[in-house]
């Protein structure tokens, strides 16, 4: 059962122009997408406990399953509006070439954060400053969701005929639909909070919605700078 | 006489993952149930990758579904903030998980059946391909210990190795175009008969103007039904 198979991974991660030539081929789409899912959906498991063992196992289990959640819900939220413009400004691509695009770009994130999880473990260890821990985490995760991004966006300017006339509407498409997707994908985060749990406090599974992402951002950073 | 057994490129005798792939153009689904297929009709131990996948599946829904009910349940404050509620919903989403997995499962199986054939063929394929890596290493071990087999031999073994490879490649091609006009036919012993008498026809082109590619390609033809009707016998009720 190949479906648990690292091997699409690696091969987006070691040669991007030939998994891209492949979605183009739209060769193995649907291997492609679920190995991705599952890989990714560890990824953004195991960075997932980390973030969340700061108050308790329950807390550690509950972000586990929020954080590939987060990402996956996202998508699947803002897929169905890239796909069908992107149709109506001229795509001949299928649904399926889109999907596996995003859960590349799922995956990318979900290794860069892998990458970061041992920095982010060493920190959750080795310092007593919950604020500093949050925002070294909203630091990772912007970062990484950037890179991410910007692969999606060049994947998909290499995946557009720039003969055609649309080819300029299609560039605005996808960058408005980026803004779409990191605010869709914010607002998600902070609907799914707490994925950070003050040290000490009793468990929740969730908190009352109120105000959103960016301003509760500037607050921490308003409270690490005292 | 060295050179001659190190000439021997065992390796492009193999038949590949990618060619098995171009020729079935099989999505994930059909592959699985092959797979599934493999391991409860041929009767294969090999049960761990299953578990280790119908494990990864269950994760996977399980991670999709825990943040939906989580949503949907807040909303419609049915949720406890607490371990319970934690608790509560957690064993939902493994609910709903096992659910889909039993559909998921129940699809497969039925699907298996029907690609009963293929099943059997892979496994031969599987088989020859072992052949293939057990003969590279004797050729190996050959090398080294200066005991070669005679060129005769070698290109004899090559000869059938080929004739073997390309049958095997013949009836899963055949295989699939039966599969695949299976749908299209309701009566899969009128198209079995219709293939037959196909086969025939052919055949007797064949003898006509005798090579070996049509030789070959008869050898195929003849292999790819046999095994179809000798599996439909054999199991009927699929």
């Amino acid at each position: 059962m190949k479906i648990i198979s690292f091997e699409v991974l690696m091969q987006l991660l070691r040669d991007r122009t030939a998994f891209l030539a492949e979605i183009e081929q739209q060769k193995n789409l649907d291997r492609k997408t679920v190995s991705l899912l599952f890989s990714s959906s560890i990824f953004l498991a195991l960075y997932g406990a980390i973030i969340g063992s700061t108050n308790g196992v329950l807390q550690m289990l509950s972000s586990a399953f929020k954080l590939p959640a987060l990402y996956l819900l996202t998508l699947i939220i803002c897929l169905p509006t890239l796909y069908f413009f992107d149709v109506i400004f001229g795509s001949k691509r299928t649904f399926n070439q889109y999907l596996a695009l995003l859960m590349a770009t799922m995956a990318m994130i979900s290794v860069m954060l892998f990458g970061f999880a041992p920095v982010t473990l060493f920190f959750r260890l080795s310092i007593d400053d919950f604020n500093f821990f949050r925002l070294l985490n909203v630091a990772v995760l912007a970062l990484t969701g950037v890179i991410g991004v910007k692969f999606f966006y060049r994947s998909m300017l290499a995946l557009i005929d720039k003969n055609t006339e649309s080819a300029a509407n299609r560039y605005k498409l996808i960058t408005a639909w980026l803004f779409l997707y990191g605010f869709v994908g914010s607002q998600l985060g902070w609907t799914l909070r707490p994925f950070f749990s003050t040290p000490g406090t009793s468990f929740t599974l969730f908190r009352e919605i109120e105000s959103n992402f960016y301003v509760e951002v500037i607050k921490i950073i308003g409270a690490f700078l005292g | 006489m060295r050179q001659d057994n190190m000439q021997v490129n065992w390796q492009k005798l193999k038949i590949t993952q990618t060619q098995l792939d171009e020729i079935l153009n099989f999505d994930l689904k059909l592959s699985l149930a092959v797979e599934i297929g493999q391991l409860f009709f041929l009767k294969q131990s090999n049960y761990t990758s299953l578990l280790i996948a119908e494990a990864s599946g269950l994760f996977l829904v399980c991670s999709l579904s825990f943040p939906i009910i989580l949503i949907l349940f807040r909303n419609f404050n049915w949720l406890t903030n607490n371990p319970a509620g934690f608790t509560f919903i957690l064993a939902i989403a493994i609910i709903i998980s096992f659910l889909c997995s039993i559909v998921f499962n129940y699809y497969l199986w039925q699907r298996a059946k029907q690609l009963k054939v293929f099943a059997v063929l892979l496994d031969k394929v599987k088989q020859y391909n072992h052949l293939i890596d057990s003969l590279s290493l004797m050729s190996e071990l050959n090398a080294v210990t200066a005991n070669f087999g005679k060129t005769k031999e070698i290109t004899e073994l090559k000869t059938a190795l080929n004739l073997t490879r390309n049958s095997l490649i013949r009836s899963i091609e055949l295989e699939k175009i039966i599969n695949r006009d299976r749908h299209l036919a309701s009566n899969r012993d009128l198209l079995l008969a219709n293939l037959e008498s196909g086969l025939i026809n052919l055949d007797s082109l064949v003898s006509v103007d005798t090579n070996d590619y049509d030789r070959l390609f008869s050898e195929a033809i003849d292999l790819g039904l046999s095994v179809h009707r000798e599996l439909r016998k054999n199991h009927p009720t699929d």
